[in-house]
């Protein structure tokens, strides 16, 4: 059914372009605590009160500064809250994009779209670089008659931010996403793929090259065994000559392997566990080649859905509990990015990486730097090193005891989760006493994850 | 070979590993019960009507028979000695988390050359092992506003003074304001100043209360200081 004129007005002012007036097209941008965050970078010392989207055109312009300063303002703000859609590459020469700011309002063309280069910012460590290009909006609206509709068209403006790391050359290009309406056919549709694709174009014509980040062989690493850093709760795989799976556990706290095992268990017959069922499920399920996968990332309450595409790996977030931040975008991808590295460093040596052996260790074992040392034939701090890496990607849990041989009055000296059991003075075998308090008393191995225990 | 907790920690801090709520509990432990009892006489205190007492004191004196008369009987008088009272069960509550955390070591009310520092908190060899106070170095100031009106920009501002005259980058602002998110205002303050490398942390009755129902002090403490680091909108007091 089509839309009466009213409801189209009110439901597409997002992003809508106003010819006549910069700001009003930004303003149609903006959260309307994003224009309150410029309205206060505007003039931190004058009280001027933001009270509704609506009201935000007049109420901004109390801060009494020029139309370029605002419209600057307004785009320093969108530069710095990251949109949902994200694609992850990284940049070959991160210093060339320091150029980008003698290319402002320049318009470059690629794979059919017009890019104009709008806002170059450096703050830090980030450079910032807003593209924008505009995308048309076809609808019907219910015409004079109620038995008639009528096609309305109009123009929204579409930013893509792209933001990059320049110690780590790490790249997020980062866009809303957008609609183009019931009113434009379907062969006119314009994909996000082919949208990424251009804008990597045109950075690249702009001097600035990238190369798609090797997230899936990070990712393989990561999700081989149980982790309690990060986990999937949709997987789309396909395997040749096998077939193609589409699994969801339908909860965050849930993997899909354990969606899986509970499904089948009940009709097992034989001695299979649970953990080893989920441990197999975990193992089959990584060995296939994904189309599409939904993680939960569980510091940063954040599920993040991935497709894979020659020019990087596209990324949604769906923020949950948390409020959308380049910090906790930041915090995943270093990781992923860590992970890479690793994996990388030893990939021209005869043996395999310490994350690639960590994680394919049964669960629950117990493993001490010097089985690491031993096994990879690194040195002890080297073995720490990785060990310490591990609890960061979720793969160990560190665990404590005494560091004594003796016996404890009380206490089997067992390996615990919680050092803070041990924070006591203990009496020993011989009559001496050893404080729990003290970390230099505590001795220290990890745990691999087990499966199930993501808690 | 052992591999020493303490080691292990090190290697977090330069792996850059966020350390989890189970070792920060080992770092600092909190007693919960008098902190939830210290937290209900400082609400008892400060909801005492002052008026009503002024005037139940001065009919006591009026009385005849009265054989021992309150010396603190007009109601700034009154006022005053609220506010003292408000000042040692905050001073109390401050010293009691301070005391629980391996890393600090603190001394309460200091005078210096130039001013008198409500806490001066002294950073021991675990503090390197957590990020907040690895960026500290060797001291921190806690400055401790027992004042029921709301947070105000002006105790920043006075405290970053107080923190340039004593060497100092780090510092937390204990308030006993009413909750509440702290507005752009303050966070553009806090922020502002951060930038100029003095972090000053708000440390208000909503992280007490967090506390006393379980959370950990030093967890509770970096988040607040990863928030003034961000400007996070959830900043709150």
């Amino acid at each position: 059914m089509g839309l009466s004129r009213e409801e189209f007005t009110d439901k597409y002012r997002t992003r809508e372009i106003d010819r006549s007036d910069p700001i009003r097209t930004l303003l149609n941008s903006l959260t309307l605590e994003s224009v309150r965050e410029a309205a206060y970078n505007l003039a931190p010392t004058r009280k001027v009160k933001i009270r509704s989207h609506a009201s935000s055109y007049e109420d901004l312009l109390q801060v009494k500064r020029s139309t370029e300063d605002i419209v600057q303002a307004l785009l320093d703000v969108e530069a710095q809250t990251p949109f949902k859609h994200a694609l992850i590459a990284r940049a070959n020469e991160p210093s060339s994009i320091l150029q980008f700011g003698a290319k402002l309002r320049d318009t470059c063309s690629a794979g059919g779209f017009d890019f104009l280069v709008r806002h170059f910012k450096r703050i830090g460590d980030f450079s910032y670089v807003t593209l924008e290009h505009t995308v048309m909006v076809k609808e019907w609206v219910e015409g004079e008659s109620s038995d008639t509709r009528k096609l309305e068209q109009y123009e929204t403006r579409h930013p893509v931010v792209v933001r990059l790391c320049m110690s780590t050359g790490l790249l997020l290009i980062s866009y809303p996403g957008f609609t183009q309406g019931t009113g434009t056919k379907r062969t006119s549709m314009i994909s996000y793929g082919d949208l990424l694709a251009a804008a990597v174009k045109v950075l690249s014509s702009l001097g600035l090259n990238t190369h798609a980040l090797p997230i899936r062989e990070s990712l393989k690493v990561l999700l081989a065994g149980a982790n309690r850093r990060v986990h999937s709760v949709r997987a789309d795989i396909e395997k040749v000559d096998v077939g193609r799976f589409d699994l969801s556990s339908l909860k965050q706290d849930r993997t899909v392997e354990e969606s899986l095992a509970d499904l089948i268990l009940p009709h097992l017959k034989g001695v299979t566990t649970r953990e080893e069922l989920i441990d197999s499920a975990k193992r089959a399920i990584n060995s296939a080649e994904s189309n599409l996968l939904i993680l939960y990332w569980v510091e940063e309450s954040v599920l993040t859905r991935l497709k894979f595409w020659d020019i990087g790996c596209e990324m949604l977030f769906t923020w949950h509990g948390e409020r959308a931040s380049y910090r906790a975008i930041d915090s995943l991808l270093l990781m992923l990015h860590e992970t890479q590295g690793k994996i990388a460093a030893v990939s021209n040596q005869e043996h395999e990486s310490a994350l690639t052996w960590l994680a394919a260790q049964q669960a629950s074992q117990i493993l001490r730097p010097a089985d690491l040392a031993e096994r990879l034939q690194i040195s002890a701090a080297d073995a720490r090193k990785e060990l310490v890496y591990a609890v960061k990607a979720g793969l160990l849990v560190p665990v404590f005891r005494l560091a004594t041989n003796q016996a404890v009055e009380g206490s089997l000296n067992d390996w615990t989760d919680d050092p803070g059991e041990l924070r006591r003075t203990w009496m020993l075998d011989d009559g001496g006493e050893v404080d729990g308090a003290n970390p230099a008393n505590i001795d220290v191995a990890f745990r691999r994850v087990a499966a199930g225990g993501l808690q | 070979m052992t591999y020493p907790m303490l080691d292990m920690l090190k290697d977090m801090a330069s792996g850059g590993v966020p350390l989890d709520e189970k070792i920060l509990a080992y770092l600092s432990v909190t007693d919960t019960r008098r902190l939830k009892q210290l937290l209900g006489r400082l609400e008892y205190v400060r909801d005492m009507d002052v008026k009503a007492i002024a005037a139940a004191r001065a009919a006591y004196n009026a009385d005849p028979a009265a054989r021992r008369p309150h010396i603190i009987v007009k109601q700034k008088a009154v006022e005053g000695e609220k506010s003292r009272m408000v000042g040692a069960l905050f001073e109390k509550i401050v010293q009691l988390l301070c005391d629980g955390c391996e890393a600090f070591t603190t001394v309460t009310n200091v005078r210096t050359s130039t001013a008198e520092v409500d806490v001066l908190i002294e950073l021991g060899p675990t503090a390197a092992l957590i990020p907040m106070l690895r960026a500290a170095g060797s001291h921190m100031l806690g400055e401790a506003k027992c004042y029921t009106v709301g947070m105000k920009t002006e105790w920043v501002n006075e405290l970053v003074g107080i923190m340039n005259q004593h060497n100092c980058d780090h510092s937390v602002l204990f308030v006993a304001s009413p909750s509440k998110t702290l507005n752009i205002a303050h966070r553009h303050g806090l922020q502002l100043h951060a930038k100029d490398g003095k972090m000053i942390v708000p440390f208000g009755l909503k992280q007490l209360s967090e506390i006393a129902n379980g959370s950990n002090f030093l967890s509770v403490l970096s988040r607040q200081y990863v928030s003034v680091k961000t400007g996070a909108t959830t900043l709150a007091i």
